[in-house]
C-alpha cells in the first residue's frame, strides 16, 4: 500500500500515537497461546490497528461449543485446527499483517527448551494452567518480553501483565505547559519590563497576556514584602486583592485568567518527585555503550539539572496554552517559552554529546528529534517495573493478598481476585475440566471452600469470596462472548501501550465484575 | 450448528429466551456498531435491525471490523449485516441504508416495536433526534460514544432516568463573523474561512452562506464594515462563473489574498491593536516558486512554506476545475464540490488556502496532518475502546430486559487514570427543566392537510382546558402565540404540522403561585381518511390519551454540570477564544465556553455544523 493510503487507513490512530508509535507497532510481533474466545478478540483489535505480525499457537480443533463464543469461527470450520482457522480469519481483518498458524500443543511448547521466544515482542496466553503460565513467565521475564496472561469466567475477567521494565518518554500527560512564573528567566523579564501597564490604552491595556500581569504584580508584592513570594493562603488572598483593585474595568478578561491563574504561583518550579527518582535510579550508575538510550538521556538530563546555571530545573517544555492577548504579545510571547526551550534543548545536547563520548558512542546515535521529545516531556518521564508472578502465586503471596482483602469493603473487586485465584489453583488441580469442556457443579463447592481453607487457616467466612464461588458455579465456569470482547478490548489497549511505547501502562492486574459494572487494578 | 440463546446457563433461562425473542434497534454501524453488531448477535438477541446512512471509508477500517477494503463506498448498514449474517446466521437482521430521521420510514409506531434502542451514533443530532423518538416511543435507549481512549455508556429509561438532553451537551463552536473574514488570530480562523466561506463560495453552492443579520452589535462592526464584507463576498461569488478559466487560480488568488487584504489595511482603526497583514502577489510569488514540486501534498506532516503553499494552490484548484469539467452536464449547471476531509482535492485546497492566509495575518502555519483534524472535525478513535464500550452496552441492555434499572449505570471509561478504568455512577432522576423527558405527551391523529390551526387550538382548549395564554411550537419555530395569531386560518400542514413531527404546547399561564403547568408533546399522524369539513372537524382531531399536565417545579434551574459529547465529531474545532487558563476545573470551564459562546451567537456568529455543511450568518 502506498505511503498515503496507509496514513489515510490508519488517520484516526495515528492522531493517537504518531508515526513513532505506529511504526513501532508495525515493526511488533505478538502470539497468541491458546486461540480462546478472549485472545482472538484481543488479537482483532491488535491486528486491525496494523501489528506487524502475529503468531497463533494452539493444538485443538475446532468444536462446534466454540461457535456460540468465538465470533471468528463459523459453521465450516468445525473440525478445522483453531490456530489455522483463526489465523486466516483474523488475518483476513487487515492485509498488511502477516499471521502465522503453530499447530502445537501451547504446555508442550512451554516445555521446549529449543524454542525460540525471542522474535515475540509481547506474548499473549489464555486460558492454560496456572503451572505453565509460571514456567513460561519466567522464560519471558529473563528475556524482557511482556507477557500478558487473561482469561474469563462467567462475568469476570482478570488481566495480569507481567513486565520485567519499561521507559517510557511519551506518556501523554493531560498539558506540558510549564509557566515558571516563580522561575523568570532574564528574556521574559525584560519583556514583562517593557509593559508601562498605567500609560496603556485601554484596548491594550485589556490584551496584556496574563503571564505578564502576574509577573508584574509579583514585582510589585516582592518589592512591598522583602522580595518574598506570596506564601500562605492569606498572602495568596491578599495578592489576588492586589490585582483586582489594579483593574481599570470590570470585563477584563486577562484580568480574570491572571486571578484564576494565582494557585500556579503557589507551586514552586522543582523537579517532580517520580522524575527525582529516575534521576536517582542505579540504571545510570554503570552505563556502556550498550545501555538503553533511555538511561543514557536520563544521565545526561541529570547532569542538565546539575549545571548551576540551571539552577535545579529541568529543561522548559516551551508549550504554552491560549490566553487572552492580542496575536502580537502573544507570538512575542510564545517565542520566548520556545526560545527559552530550545535553549535548553541546545544545552542538554551539549552535555548529552559529552556522555555518548564517554560511552564510545557517535553523538548522532541518538537523534535529535529523540532530544527535542525527551526534553519536552521530561517531567513526565515514566519508568514502570513490573514484579514475577512467583511470588504471587505462592501461598505466601496469597496469604499476603488475603491480608489486604480484610481491609476492604465488602464488595470489594479484591475479593473477586481471590476467589479467581482460588479457582485457578483448582483448575490446575482438575485440568480435565477444561481440556474436556466439562463443567463446573455445585458439587465442586466444597472444594473451592477447601483449597482456600487449605491456604488460609484458620479459616475465615468470607461471605463475598463465597459469592464469586457461586457465581462461576452457577454458570458452569462458562464464558460468555461479551466478558470475552470486554476483556479482549481491555488487553489490547495495554499490549498497545507497550508496543508503541506512548502512555502509561497498567501495573500489573485488573478485574473486571461485570455484575456490578466495575474494574480495580493493583499491583502484587 | 445453532447459536441460538447459548447463555441459558449463565444468564438464567428467563433473560436467555427474554433476549432471544427481543426485537432490538442499532443506529449506526460505525466503530461500536460493528462491536455491537456482533456481540448482540452472539449474545443471542433474536431480531436485530441495523440503520446507518454512511458509506464505508479507508478510515474506518483500522477499526470497523466488519469492512474491508472490497466495501469501500458501500452502505455500511448493509455490509454490517451482510458479514454479520455469515458468522451467525441464525438471528434475523434487518438492515436500512437510511437516515434514521426519515419520519416515512421510521415513524413513532416503528420505534415502538423495538424492546431496546442502541444508540452507536457519532454526532449530536441524531443522538438528539434518536432519544426524542425513544422517549416519545416509551423505549429504553443505551447510549454510547467514544473518543480515544474515553468512552461512555449511558441507559436511559422513559420517566425513571435522565435522558440524553437532561445535561446540557457542549455545543458546536461559534465564531463572530469579523474574526473570520476580517481578523483571524488563530489557525482554526483560517481553516474555517478557507473551508466554509472560500471553499464553499467557489465550489459548494448549496452551501447557505449569504445570511446577514444586519443588527449585529459587536462594538467593532459598524454598518461601513458590512458593507465591505458583503462586497467581498459578491465579488468572490463572481468569480465563481470565472472558475473553468485558465487563469481562475490567479483571479481567485489575486482577490483574497491581495485586494480583500488591500482592503482590510485601508481600514486603520482595525490595525491599532493588531498585526497588520500583508497582502501578497501573485506573479511575485509564481516567479519564486519555479522548481517546487506539486509532490510536497504527500508530506502531511511537514508545514509548507508559503512557496510550497501556493504550489498546492494552484495545484488543487487545477484538479477541483477538471473535475468540474469532466463532470460537466449542460442540463445542470449547478456543479458542486462539496468539502471532505478525505478528498484530498478538497483538503489540499484547503490546508493551501488556510496557510496562505496565516502567513498574511502572522498566525503559526499548521501541516497537512493537523489541518485535517482541524477541517474535518476529526475525533481519535481505535478498535479497543470501541470493543470495551459496546461491551458495556450489552451488559446493560440485561439489566433494562430484567427490570432493574435501579441496577444499571451511567458507565465512563477513563483509562488514564490507572487505579480504575471504569466508573459507574448511579443513573440521575430526569431534569425537571429537561424540554424532553419533562413533558407530558400524546399522540394526535387528524387530517393535517384539512385541520386549521383555529381548530386544532379550539381542541386542545376543550381537552386540556388551556386558556387563550398558549403558545405552540412545531420544529422549533413558533406557529402560535397570543400576540401572534396570523396562521389561524391556515392548515396546519402548512406550518410544519405534518406527519412524523412533534408539536409543543407551552401554557403561558401562571396561578397564584406563579407556576405553570409543564409542556404538552404532541406527536403529530396525518390521517386523511378522517375530518371532512361537513363531520365537524374539530370533533375529528384525536388524541391517543388526555395526560395528566403537572405544574412546574421551576426552582432547580441550570446546575452547571456539563458532559463531554463523546463521539460527536463536531466538537473538535479549536475553542473560539483562547482558552481559560487551566486552572479551572474542567466542568467549570466547559460551562464557562458554552456560556461564552451562547453569547457570541447572539453578537452575531458563523455556526458550524459539520454534519449539513452549513454556515449560517445569525
Amino acid at each position: 500500500m502506498p505511503p498515503s493510503e496507509r496514513d489515510r487507513k490508519y488517520d484516526r490512530q495515528l492522531r493517537l500515537w504518531a508515526g513513532t508509535g505506529q511504526a513501532a507497532l508495525e515493526a511488533s510481533h505478538v502470539a497468541l497461546l491458546n486461540a480462546s474466545a478472549t485472545g482472538c478478540e484481543l488479537m482483532k483489535n491488535l491486528i486491525l490497528p496494523g501489528v506487524g505480525e502475529f503468531t497463533i499457537i494452539d493444538d485443538s480443533l475446532v468444536k462446534p461449543d466454540d461457535l456460540k463464543l468465538n465470533f471468528f469461527f463459523n459453521d465450516e470450520s468445525v473440525g478445522s485446527p483453531r490456530s489455522v482457522i483463526a489465523c486466516k480469519l483474523l488475518g483476513e481483518l487487515n492485509q498488511d499483517t502477516r499471521g502465522h498458524a503453530l499447530f502445537q500443543n501451547p504446555e508442550v511448547l512451554i516445555n521446549d527448551v529449543d524454542f525460540q521466544w525471542d522474535k515475540f515482542s509481547v506474548v499473549i496466553i489464555t486460558n492454560i494452567s496456572e503451572s505453565s503460565v509460571r514456567k513460561l513467565s519466567n522464560i519471558l521475564w529473563n528475556k524482557s518480553i511482556p507477557l500478558i496472561y487473561v482469561y474469563t469466567v462467567g462475568f469476570y475477567g482478570y488481566l495480569r501483565v507481567i513486565n520485567r521494565e519499561i521507559t517510557i518518554v511519551d506518556t501523554h500527560p493531560e498539558s506540558l505547559v510549564d509557566l515558571r512564573l516563580d522561575q523568570p528567566w532574564p528574556e521574559l523579564i525584560d519583556y514583562t519590563m517593557s509593559f508601562d501597564l498605567d500609560s496603556l490604552p485601554i484596548l491594550d491595556y485589556a490584551h496584556v497576556p496574563f503571564v505578564v500581569l502576574i509577573l508584574k504584580f509579583i514585582d510589585q508584592w516582592k518589592s512591598a514584602h522583602n522580595g518574598l513570594m506570596p506564601g500562605t493562603y492569606e498572602e495568596r488572598t491578599q495578592f489576588k486583592q492586589l490585582i483586582n483593585d489594579a483593574r481599570k474595568a470590570s470585563d477584563l478578561e486577562n484580568f480574570d485568567e491572571a486571578l484564576a491563574s494565582v494557585w500556579r504561583i503557589s507551586q514552586k518550579t522543582t523537579i517532580p518527585p517520580d522524575i527525582l527518582a529516575i534521576l536517582n535510579d542505579p540504571s545510570i550508575d554503570n552505563l556502556n555503550e550498550e545501555s538503553p538510550d533511555f538511561w543514557v538521556l536520563v544521565k545526561a538530563l541529570k547532569r542538565f539539572t546539575e549545571a548551576p546555571r540551571n539552577n535545579g530545573l529541568l529543561p522548559l517544555s516551551g508549550v504554552l496554552f491560549d490566553m487572552k492577548a492580542d496575536t502580537n504579545n502573544y507570538i512575542r510571547l510564545q517565542t520566548i517559552y520556545r526560545e527559552k526551550s530550545l535553549a535548553d534543548v541546545h544545552f542538554f545536547t551539549e552535555l548529552l554529546n559529552e556522555l555518548l563520548l564517554e560511552l564510545n558512542r557517535p553523538s548522532s546515535s541518538i537523534s535529535s528529534e529523540e532530544i527535542k521529545l525527551f526534553c519536552k516531556n521530561c517531567r513526565y518521564l515514566n519508568v514502570t517495573r513490573g514484579s514475577k508472578l512467583d511470588s504471587e502465586f505462592s501461598s505466601e503471596g496469597f496469604r499476603s493478598a488475603y491480608e489486604l482483602a480484610a481491609f476492604s469493603e465488602n464488595h470489594d473487586p479484591f475479593y473477586t481476585y481471590l476467589a479467581l485465584r482460588v479457582y485457578s489453583l483448582f483448575l490446575d488441580k482438575n485440568w480435565y475440566y477444561s481440556e474436556n469442556g466439562k463443567q463446573i457443579t455445585s458439587r465442586d463447592d466444597v472444594e473451592l471452600k477447601n483449597l482456600f481453607k487449605s491456604i488460609i487457616t484458620p479459616f475465615p467466612t468470607v461471605p463475598a469470596v463465597e459469592k464469586v464461588f457461586s457465581e462461576i458455579i452457577r454458570t458452569g465456569s462458562g464464558e460468555f462472548h461479551n466478558i470475552c470482547s470486554f476483556m479482549g478490548g481491555i488487553g489490547a489497549q495495554e499490549i498497545l501501550k507497550l508496543l508503541t511505547w506512548q502512555y502509561i501502562p497498567l501495573n500489573n492486574t485488573i478485574i473486571y465484575d461485570g455484575i456490578f459494572g466495575t474494574t480495580k487494578t493493583w499491583k502484587l | 450448528m445453532s447459536r441460538e440463546s447459548p447463555y441459558s446457563r449463565s444468564l438464567g433461562k428467563s433473560l436467555a429466551d427474554t433476549i432471544k425473542n427481543s426485537k432490538v434497534l442499532m443506529v449506526g454501524a460505525g466503530g461500536i456498531g460493528c462491536e455491537l453488531l456482533k456481540n448482540l448477535a452472539l449474545t443471542g438477541f433474536g431480531e436485530i435491525h441495523i440503520v446507518d446512512l454512511d458509506t464505508v471509508d479507508l478510515s474506518n477500517l483500522n477499526r470497523q471490523f466488519l469492512f474491508n477494503r472490497s466495501h469501500i463506498k458501500k452502505s455500511k448498514a448493509l455490509v454490517a449485516k451482510e458479514t454479520a449474517s455469515k458468522f451467525n446466521p441464525h438471528v434475523k437482521m434487518v438492515a436500512y441504508h437510511s437516515n434514521i430521521k426519515d419520519t416515512t420510514l421510521f415513524d413513532i409506531d416503528w420505534f415502538k416495536s423495538f424492546k431496546i434502542v442502541f444508540n452507536a451514533l457519532d454526532n449530536l443530532d441524531a443522538r438528539r433526534y434518536v432519544n426524542k423518538m425513544c422517549m416519545a416511543a416509551e423505549v429504553p435507549l443505551i447510549e454510547s460514544g467514544t473518543t480515544g481512549y474515553n468512552g461512555q455508556v449511558q441507559v436511559i429509561c422513559g420517566t425513571k432516568t435522565e435522558c440524553y438532553d437532561c445535561k446540557p451537551k457542549a455545543t458546536p463552536k461559534v465564531y463572530p463573523v469579523c474574526t473570520i473574514r476580517s481578523t483571524p488570530s488563530q489557525i482554526v480562523h483560517c481553516v474555517v474561512w478557507a473551508k466554509s466561506f472560500l471553499f464553499a463560495q467557489l465550489f459548494d453552492q448549496t452551501e447557505e452562506t449569504s445570511q446577514f443579520d444586519e443588527s449585529m452589535d459587536n462594538v467593532e462592526n459598524n454598518e461601513e464594515d458590512l458593507k465591505t464584507l458583503k462586497q467581498e463576498e459578491n465579488e468572490l461569488k463572481s468569480l465563481r462563473d470565472s472558475i473553468l478559466d485558465s487563469n481562475a487560480a490567479q483571479l481567485i488568488f489575486n482577490k483574497v489574498f491581495k485586494t480583500d487584504i488591500d482592503r482590510l489595511l485601508s481600514m486603520d482603526t482595525m490595525w491599532k491593536t493588531r498585526t497588520k497583514p500583508t497582502a501578497l502577489d501573485y506573479n511575485i510569488l509564481q516567479e519564486s516558486t519555479k522548481g517546487i514540486s506539486r509532490n510536497i501534498i504527500n508530506n502531511d506532516q511537514k508545514k509548507w512554506s508559503l512557496q510550497e503553499c501556493f504550489v498546492v494552490f494552484k495545484d488543487s484548484l487545477h484538479r477541483l476545475q477538471t473535475r468540474l469539467k469532466f463532470d460537466l452536464n449542460p442540463a445542470d449547471s449547478l456543479q458542486t464540490i462539496s468539502f471532505d476531509k478525505d478528498d484530498d482535492d478538497t483538503l489540499d485546497f484547503v490546508v493551501a488556502a488556510s496557510n496562505i492566509r496565516s502567513i498574511i495575518f502572522s498566525i503559526e502555519t499548521k501541516s497537512k496532518f493537523d489541518t485535517k483534524q482541524i477541517a474535518g472535525n476529526i475525533i481519535p478513535a481505535i478498535a479497543t475502546t470501541n470493543a470495551i464500550v459496546a461491551g458495556i452496552c450489552v451488559l446493560e441492555s440485561f439489566k433494562v430486559l430484567k427490570n432493574d434499572i435501579e441496577k444499571a449505570r451511567f458507565v465512563f471509561l477513563t483509562p488514564k487514570h490507572h487505579d480504575k478504568v471504569l466508573t459507574a455512577t448511579k443513573l440521575q432522576p430526569p431534569n425537571p427543566d429537561c424540554p424532553v423527558s419533562s413533558v407530558a405527551r400524546s399522540t394526535i391523529s387528524m387530517n393535517t392537510q384539512i385541520i386549521q390551526l383555529r381548530d386544532l387550538l379550539q381542541s386542545l382548549k376543550t381537552n386540556f382546558n388551556y386558556t387563550d395564554e398558549i403558545c405552540l411550537i412545531s420544529d422549533g419555530k413558533l406557529v402560535y402565540d397570543i400576540d401572534f395569531d396570523d396562521n389561524l386560518d391556515r392548515p396546519v400542514k402548512d406550518l410544519g404540522i405534518a406527519d412524523g413531527t412533534f408539536l409543543t404546547v407551552i401554557d403561558e399561564a401562571e396561578d397564584g403561585d406563579g407556576k405553570s403547568f409543564i409542556n404538552l408533546e404532541l406527536y403529530i399522524k396525518h390521517n386523511p381518511a378522517i375530518g371532512s369539513p361537513d363531520s365537524g372537524l374539530i370533533s375529528s382531531i384525536k388524541f391517543s390519551h388526555i395526560p395528566i399536565i403537572p405544574k412546574r417545579n421551576s426552582d432547580n434551574l441550570n446546575d452547571d454540570v456539563i458532559i463531554a459529547v463523546n463521539g460527536d465529531e463536531r466538537n473538535i474545532v479549536g475553542s473560539s477564544k483562547r482558552k481559560a487558563p487551566e486552572s479551572t476545573p474542567e466542568l467549570v470551564e466547559s460551562s464557562k465556553k458554552l456560556k461564552l459562546s451562547e453569547k457570541e451567537d447572539k453578537d452575531g456568529a458563523i455556526i458550524l455544523d459539520d454534519d449539513d455543511e452549513i454556515i449560517s450568518f445569525d
